[in-house]
């Protein structure tokens, strides 16, 4: 009975070890959003870890993507984009505050050629951020990317769609955006939207914030707080 | 007067293999800015001369210099000079010694021609080559020897005249016909009346037959310059296994890095050319080429032998290979290092690119290692850098540039910033082609008019994408575009951003000309 008690608490240690956030280097990366920020255990993204934005099309998630990769390129490092469909659209990067010698736009032919690339560009101390539309379900490549970032201290920022939420996944991070149905003004140009944090080490897992987005401004409030704003206002 | 030279060499010499009409070429590029090949003919090169004899001490000195130049191909050629570029082929073509050496001495410039042999370099005046039976069949020149001719200026219509007609690079049929007439010689040719040629022979007889004479001009066609740095393998025998075909690859690689690194300059585009077998059964393909970028110049070939191989994994090599030229086919200074000890180039410049690249920024050093793998793999047209067009048409707003084998991109200051407050709200997936909306015709115009918008100017209440029905529910704009109307492709465009009930956003625009409405972007 004793000997099942201390096994029992040795594998609490082991699972606590393993649930505790991993040595980062230098300080977390804000999101570019303070409300996701203080709900992630380190009050941002640590470099080499990738982190999967699962959305629908047009919701918002790549703009918040692009948020994240401008921290963690602020030391001059370059954005690789990924963009196998050519739709990227570099002037959105600019004016959301990415120097264009920055960015490096890769267009892969063919899936495999994707993912080596991706696998590339992660493994790279030159690029701070990987931007990625990704079209792959195979476990093994996501694993492949996450030991990648890992190894070149690269965030990795996975577009998926949220059909994929069912599938394994190895991100670090795992956030799902959706669009919120709120009651705005008709000339209201942000967008309500709601994260919820699906995976993160460290965190408790569904927790989630409900932001608005500006397309033109680039900022994320919480929704919380404004309406906290307005109603002492 | 005009002074063509013509070297004249057998291309069923053995000897010959190693050696090309390139090479050769190139050697004698030395003697004449313009040298050029004959077109009916790839057994030779024709220099124009003209005015650069005294340089080399007269034109017997300067023929017997190109014989000296020639000698490390260890091939028999024959050089003539004479006023046109048809007179100095038919002699050295088919130009006989027998009946023509009037003084055998090259330091007497007034004879009426200059006859010479050449074994092992020596110079020789004795004619070596027996007098041959039949001078039309009879080959101009003995495989052991190497010989000249020099016809003085003026002098050269004797000679053609003896000559067979097969001397002016006429069409096999014509030959044949003139043969059938009995006319053998360009002597023959010449005493006849001309009109007749015309219509029995069409222009081509008149025109050789003026050219050989000098009545009509005929310039020698300069061939381009083989590249700088450039390295060959050409084997007797084929080779078929892919590890050898890589070793010879890996060090004609190192010859040109070699080449490279003693110019001071590194490769920015690398050219690996394969030639195939001919007589393979199993293919069709004759030639297989690799192409690769660098970010930025490098001389390291143990670096670009890495990036060839790259490439080489993913080649189909579907028949023996027998010759391999390695050409740096886009070279640029290297950048100027601080050389830590006096004999840190090391071997082939490894450490040179090595000291060049620590020089800057770890990061650069990454980056241009990365987008060299990258551009290996995928092209340099996969890899690409931004630059942004002061261009109102969203899709025309940027361009993008390939990182690797780009001396524009080395030009340009690296700090290309961009003030991110002027340029106007972009959605960041935009469709390279506007995609024609499937509208869903019973739009309710009240909804629209909320925004302000004329309800005929307000987008669609509903379309169809992707099979899928989406229903406006909030819109924004329009922003008008209109442009290009200097480019002759006028666009004119009413930009509309809109929210759909599932909360995603699309950027819409509705042609002017017709009023149809496109879909061109998703704020994603």
């Amino acid at each position: 009975m004793e000997q099942q008690t201390i096994c029992l608490e040795e594998l609490r240690r082991r699972v606590a070890r393993l649930e505790a956030p991993r040595h980062a280097e230098g300080p977390p990366l804000a999101t570019g959003c303070d409300v996701l920020d203080r709900m992630l255990p380190e009050g941002g993204f640590r470099r080499g870890v990738m982190v999967e934005w699962l959305s629908d099309e047009g919701t918002g998630a790549g703009t918040l993507a692009l948020l994240a990769a401008r921290s963690a390129c602020q030391d001059g490092r370059r954005l690789a984009v990924l963009d196998p469909r050519a739709e990227f659209c570099p002037t959105a990067a600019v004016r959301l505050g990415i120097a264009v010698g920055q960015l490096l736009v890769i267009q892969p032919g063919d899936a495999a050629d994707h993912d080596w690339a991706v696998d590339q560009v992660l493994h790279s101390p030159a690029v701070g951020a990987v931007l990625a539309w990704s079209r792959t379900t195979d476990a093994r490549t996501l694993r492949r990317w996450q030991l990648a970032a890992e190894a070149g201290g690269t965030l990795g920022l996975l577009l998926r769609p949220i059909v994929a939420r069912s599938e394994p996944s190895w991100a670090d991070v795992r956030l799902l955006v959706e669009p919120l149905s709120v009651n705005r003004h008709w000339h209201d140009k942000t967008r309500p939207l709601r994260i919820t944090l699906l995976r993160c080490r460290g965190a408790v897992a569904g927790r989630s914030v409900d932001v608005e987005l500006d397309d033109e401004t680039y900022r994320v409030h919480s929704l919380e707080e404004r309406r906290l704003q307005t109603a002492t206002g | 007067m005009r002074r063509i030279a013509c070297i004249h060499w057998k291309s069923d010499d053995c000897r010959l293999q190693p050696a090309n009409a390139e090479q050769i070429a190139d050697r004698c590029r030395r003697f004449s800015p313009l040298v050029g090949r004959e077109a009916t003919d790839s057994d030779c090169l024709l220099l124009d001369i003209t005015g650069l004899a005294h340089l080399f001490g007269g034109e017997a000195a300067l023929v017997e210099a190109m014989v000296h130049e020639l000698a490390p191909f260890g091939l028999p050629v024959r050089v003539t000079v004479a006023d046109t570029v048809g007179a100095a082929w038919a002699a050295a073509a088919y130009g006989s010694p027998k009946s023509e050496i009037r003084n055998p001495k090259p330091e007497n410039p007034r004879s009426h021609a200059e006859y010479g042999d050449k074994e092992n370099g020596s110079p020789k005046s004795e004619i070596r080559n027996p007098k041959p039976e039949n001078p039309t069949e009879q080959p101009a020149f003995c495989n052991s020897h190497s010989s000249f001719l020099i016809v003085p200026p003026g002098e050269a219509a004797p000679l053609l005249a003896s000559l067979p007609v097969e001397a002016l690079r006429l069409p096999a049929e014509t030959v044949r016909v003139l043969r059938e007439l009995g006319l053998r010689t360009i002597g023959q040719l010449e005493s006849l009346p001309r009109e007749g040629f015309l219509s029995r022979f069409g222009p081509v007889l008149l025109r050789r037959l003026d050219q050989a004479f000098g009545r009509v001009d005929e310039p020698v066609r300069a061939s381009a310059a083989l590249p700088r740095f450039a390295a060959r393998w050409s084997g007797e025998y084929s080779i078929a296994r892919r590890e050898m075909i890589e070793g010879v690859v890996e060090r004609l690689i190192g010859r040109v890095a070699c080449m490279l690194a003693q110019c001071g300059r590194g490769a920015l585009r690398l050219e690996c050319r394969l030639a195939l077998e001919i007589h393979n059964p199993n293919s069709d393909v004759r030639n297989l080429s690799l192409s690769v970028g660098l970010f930025e110049p490098t001389v390291s070939a143990a670096h670009l032998f890495a990036l060839v191989q790259l490439q080489f994994e993913r080649l189909r090599i579907p028949a023996p290979v027998e010759q391999i030229d390695v050409i740096a086919a886009l070279t640029a200074p290297l950048e100027p290092i601080r050389q830590a000890t006096l004999f840190d180039l090391g071997q082939q410049g490894g450490k040179r690119h090595g000291a060049a690249r620590e020089a800057r920024g770890p990061h650069d050093r990454q980056l241009a290692s990365l987008v060299e793998r990258l551009s290996s793999r995928l092209g340099s047209a996969a890899v690409l850098g931004v630059r942004l067009r002061p261009e109102a048409q969203p899709e025309l707003a940027w361009h993008y540039d390939p990182l690797v084998g780009n001396r524009r991109r080395r030009a340009q200051p690296r700090a290309e910033r961009t003030e991110s407050v002027t340029l106007p709200p972009r959605p960041l997936r935009l469709l390279p082609r506007p995609r024609l909306l499937d509208c869903i015709p019973g739009d309710s115009p009240a909804l629209f008019a909320m925004g302000g918008t004329p309800a005929s100017d307000s987008p669609p209440l509903r379309f169809r994408l992707a099979g899928r029905e989406h229903q406006i529910v909030r819109h924004w704009g329009p922003e008008r575009i209109e442009t290009g109307w200097w480019r002759g492709q006028a666009v004119g465009r009413d930009y509309f951003r809109v929210e759909t009930t599932s909360g995603s956003r699309y950027w819409l625009f509705r042609r002017l000309r017709d009023g149809k409405w496109f879909l061109h972007g998703m704020f994603e």
